[in-house]
């Protein structure tokens, strides 16, 4: 399916940045804003932990 | 498991005075970028260093940038010492204490511009976004680059007219 070329470009599809997620935390309070960083900052932590059980200490 | 909400609450609750930098602060400013550390600006005085060790006492805070020297908050700086800049690693995350931000200017300069929101019934002091677009403006590594479009999205959203 090819996209409707009436629409308008948003920006994100130029500059690599997704607009829906800033628009989204704007939406949320300080407090929630915080909150999804944690939620996302234990998943990062995960991460890098499975990385270094596979391949140790990357500098 | 390092939870960076609750360094940041042990921070607010000591009641020194001190302005949210770096990657938090984006965050604040509604950034999607994930940081790994806690920064703020503050001037380590000597009754600062006193809340900073009493407030952080239970998250066993020691010195994290020498490998071979990572004394304790408690132990180091001695009294009569002085240091500016504090690199720590608590049991809830990495916290960097810096006096100066470069290129815009010591505390009372960050201070003077910050904006002020309700965190966890506390007052806390952010970096303003146009501040914080100037730091990360004068930083080189990737991920600095990616906050700093966003942030400038997200100044042109907030404020459209400017």
């Amino acid at each position: 399916m090819q996209p409707d070329p009436s629409l308008p470009i948003r920006p994100n599809f130029t500059t690599g940045i997704d607009l829906t997620l800033l628009e989204y935390n704007l939406s949320l309070s300080y407090e929630e804003r915080l909150a999804n960083h944690q939620r996302a900052f234990e998943i990062l932590q995960e991460i890098l932990k499975a990385r270094k059980a596979l391949y140790g200490e990357l500098e | 498991m390092e939870n960076l909400n609750n360094l940041l609450k042990k921070l607010l609750e000591s009641k020194i005075d001190f302005v949210l930098i770096g990657g938090y602060a984006a965050v604040l400013h509604g950034s999607s970028q994930v940081t790994q550390d806690i920064d703020i600006c503050a001037v380590m005085t000597d009754d600062n260093l006193a809340k900073l060790r009493t407030a952080l006492k239970a998250l066993e805070p020691r010195h994290r940038m020498n490998a071979s020297f990572q004394p304790s908050l408690d132990e180091y700086p001695a009294p009569g010492q002085k240091i500016n800049n504090y690199y720590l690693k608590t049991n809830s995350g990495i916290l960097d204490i810096i006096d100066t931000v470069r290129p815009v200017g010591p505390f009372e300069r960050i201070k003077a511009q910050a904006i002020t929101v309700q965190l966890f019934g506390q007052d806390c002091k952010v970096i303003s976004l146009d501040d914080l677009i100037e730091v990360k403006t004068a930083m080189t590594r990737p991920k600095d680059i990616a906050t700093l479009q966003e942030l400038k999205i997200l100044r042109d959203k907030i404020n459209p007219q400017a």
